[in-house]
């Protein structure tokens, strides 16, 4: 039975529809009833969310300017503050009595020493240092050493010396410093740097002197990520020894030239990288006295030094290796004397390396006075070769073996045992121990 | 003379080829000194120089221990670290930093 109420869509007469066409238009209906209410949920929805949305806004807004707020006052109370302290800092500073700066610094030390072959012996020493700036680009420093000798007391001046900034890269300086010849004497020979009681012994016998009197000029200068140091000098130079005992060797104790040719030097170091330094020197220079019996002696110095210091996680602490290498070569002369007169190859090597390891990440104590972080393990190889006349010459070896104890960063106690191997003359082994500090 | 030459020669040749050596083997893992520092500027090339504290460790313990920032006044600081600065051969910025850094930490 067909159904007259519906019409077809785009019919012009009023024909019965067929069941299946009822059909079909009873399901678009209620697909679009269905689709009615989906849209009406949805608008509910969003209308919702709209008015959830509303409510955050207002609620960020206000929040975000009460953070601000804060943070602002926050930031102006913290430069407030170091205005005030640089102000602060500013009326101390022009409180403290006159303009330039000074400061006393250098250090000494209490050792005891017991070596075959000789006495034992307790021994001590000081060596102030002080430092005057009386401008931003001036420096004037001065080092006395004071000791004990047998039945005196010795006092010497180290180096006493006035530097002046050029600009950033050349400062030149006048006077008496340490001289610029590999780097011990310059940098660490201070008791309180040196991790051990004894000096490497091409330094103890004197193959290259402490200190020049002279001019130089020296600087710093990045070169990429490198970085590259330099000094050169112009000094009096060391002179000529000539006794039986010393014969060959230069002296570097004369303070007023012993000819009208001065010594010429200089050193270039190189940083690959931050903690690794190595560096070149060379010196040359006439040595013998003018008007004097000896023609025209002239000597070479030359080095390599390098140092790596660097803490590694992988052994919990401080790795520091140093070395140096150091070659004179002196003209031949003849020496007489007590000897029958005789020439030999004057050409003098010597060098040493270190090593020392600090435990500085190791946390382990005794009680409140021992932590194991402090304590250094250092070992030094020496090795020596002097020309001379007959039995003079020598060709020494030491090792030397040392714990080092840091109460302060520049205060140590250190103990050490020399093995000496001295080819030619008598060893002298021995026990070392060093009370030091640094001012 | 010729000698002479021939061995600064072949000593500068030796230097730059360990150098180079140590360079290759350096690994870029930072101390603990280093990771508190943060850069504040460059010194021309590539790599930033970090701030006074790296500068300080990095430079002064090269040959001593650290000495804490607190041990001397700003005066003194001046007067010792232009004393540095000639013995190590720091560069201008180097010195500057290292100053900076301890005026503000003593």
């Amino acid at each position: 039975m067909s159904s007259g109420a519906f019409a077809q869509e785009g019919s012009t007469h009023d024909e019965p529809v067929t069941r299946e066409e009822f059909s079909k238009l009873l399901d678009e209906f209620r697909q679009f009833k269905k689709e009615s209410e989906a849209l009406k949920n949805e608008n509910a929805g969003l209308k919702n969310e709209l008015a959830a949305m509303n409510g955050r806004l207002f609620t960020l807004t206000e929040e975000g300017l009460q953070a601000q707020i804060a943070k602002a006052a926050a930031a102006e109370r913290e430069n407030l503050l170091r205005e005030l302290r640089a102000e602060t800092r500013v009326q101390i500073n022009s409180l403290l009595p006159g303009l330039t700066n000074f400061s006393l610094g250098g250090g000494g030390v209490i050792a005891y020493v017991d070596r075959e072959n000789s006495d034992s012996t307790f021994a001590l020493g000081i060596a102030p240092l002080i430092l005057w700036k009386p401008t931003d680009d001036l420096l004037f420093e001065a080092e006395f050493g004071f000791s004990l000798g047998a039945e005196e007391t010795n006092v010497e001046l180290g180096l006493a010396q006035l530097s002046y900034v050029v600009n950033d890269y050349v400062t030149i300086g006048g006077g008496l410093f340490r001289l610029p010849f590999a780097t011990f004497w310059e940098r660490w020979h201070p008791s309180w740097i040196n991790k051990l009681p004894v000096i490497p012994l091409l330094y103890e016998r004197g193959l290259v002197g402490p200190a020049g009197l002279g001019v130089q000029a020296r600087g710093g200068f990045a070169l990429g990520p490198t970085k590259v140091n330099y000094s050169a000098y112009y000094i009096n130079g060391p002179d000529f020894q000539t006794s039986q005992v010393s014969a060959g060797r230069l002296g570097f104790g004369n303070f007023r030239d012993n000819n009208n040719n001065k010594g010429f030097g200089f050193r270039v170091g190189f940083l690959p990288i931050p903690e690794f330094e190595v560096g070149y020197s060379f010196f040359t220079g006439r040595v013998d006295d003018s008007g004097g019996v000896l023609s025209d002696v002239d000597t070479t110095m030359q080095a390599i030094d390098f140092r790596y210091a660097r803490e590694f996680d992988a052994i919990k602490g401080r790795l520091d290796l140093l070395g140096e290498f150091v070659w004179v070569d002196t003209d031949d002369e003849i020496f007489t004397g007590a000897l029958l007169p005789i020439v030999f190859d004057n050409k003098r090597r010597g060098w040493f390396v270190q090593a020392a390891y600090r435990p500085t990440q190791v946390d382990f104590r005794i009680g409140d006075k021992f932590e194991l972080r402090n304590l250094e393990f250092v070992a030094r190889y020496d090795w020596l070769r002097e020309p001379g006349p007959g039995s003079l010459g020598t060709d020494d070896q030491r090792t030397t073996l040392g714990l080092t104890y840091w109460l302060k960063p520049n205060v140590a106690f250190k103990v050490a045992y020399v093995f000496d191997d001295a080819h030619g003359d008598k060893n002298q082994d021995g026990f070392f121990i060093q009370a030091a500090f640094g001012m | 003379m010729k000698h002479l030459l021939v061995t600064a020669a072949a000593a500068c040749a030796a230097l730059a080829c360990v150098a180079a050596l140590v360079s290759g083997c350096h690994t870029s893992k930072a101390t603990s000194e280093q990771s508190t520092v943060e850069a504040v500027g460059t010194v021309g090339g590539e790599q930033p120089l970090k701030g006074g504290a790296q500068a300080w460790a990095q430079n002064c313990m090269r040959c001593h221990n650290l000495r804490p920032p607190h041990e001397r006044s700003d005066r003194e600081w001046e007067a010792i670290v232009f004393h540095m600065r000639v013995r190590a051969n720091l560069t201008a910025e180097e010195h500057r930093l290292i100053v900076e850094f301890l005026k503000a930490a003593n």
